[in-house]
């Protein structure tokens, strides 16, 4: 099964690493958007996003890079249909 | 058959009520037969050390009830080889629960790809 992990923590992120599979989902949302600005957040996941309000929201979108695919809510939602389960690792 | 999900406990216990949540939702899921898993990971290894003393803080101590999750039928108690390793810490440091098993990160990883929910707080 292939799971969308739903970030909101930048610390949070390399916790649930070492649990995420290569085919799994990666979602920076609220603060965790930030991690999609640097190239510091490299992951072996094939499938990152990020989501695009909470970038503008802090005015940082034009600094996200290219490894991260942004995202609007309306996708956030499809995304969390594509996947078999979300996992929100607080 | 029904849902199977894994309890990811990931903070140390006492600065939130995270643990001891977790645990009264992992104990409230066995009464529904539900295939449970728990996990200790990252800081979420301290829930299991063996002297906590909170009521120092005039805090429940929550850590005594680990001891039955077993008896609720939640044998598959899943502890993160690498946190320990990166907090200094070792199996003697723990609770005596017989049904802790240490293991890696893979083991972890193919549980929590296999369960239907897996929940943190």
């Amino acid at each position: 099964m292939n799971s969308l992990y739903i970030i909101n923590n930048p610390q949070k992120l390399s916790e649930a690493l070492p649990f995420i599979g290569e085919n799994d989902g990666i979602l920076l949302i609220e603060d965790a958007v930030v991690l999609a600005t640097s190239d510091s957040a490299q992951t072996h996941c094939k499938n990152q996003f990020a989501l695009e309000e909470d970038l503008i929201a802090r005015g940082v979108k034009d600094k996200s890079q290219a490894s991260w695919e942004l995202v609007d809510y309306p996708r956030f939602v499809e995304l969390t249909l594509t996947f078999d389960k979300s996992i929100t690792w607080l | 058959m029904s849902k199977s999900i894994c309890i990811v406990f990931n903070k140390a216990p006492y600065g939130s009520q995270a643990g001891r949540e977790l645990l009264d939702i992992a104990l409230m899921a066995a009464a529904f037969d539900m295939p449970i898993t728990a996990i200790f990971t990252g800081q979420g290894v301290y829930q299991l050390i063996n002297n906590q003393q909170p009521d120092i803080l005039n805090i429940k101590n929550h850590s005594a009830t680990f001891k039955a999750l077993p008896l609720y039928d939640i044998e598959q108690i899943l502890v993160d080889q690498n946190a320990l390793h990166q907090f200094n810490l070792s199996q003697n440091d723990l609770l005596g629960i017989d049904e802790l098993q240490y293991v890696s990160a893979d083991v972890i990883k193919s549980r929590i790809a296999n369960s239907d929910f897996v929940l943190t707080l």
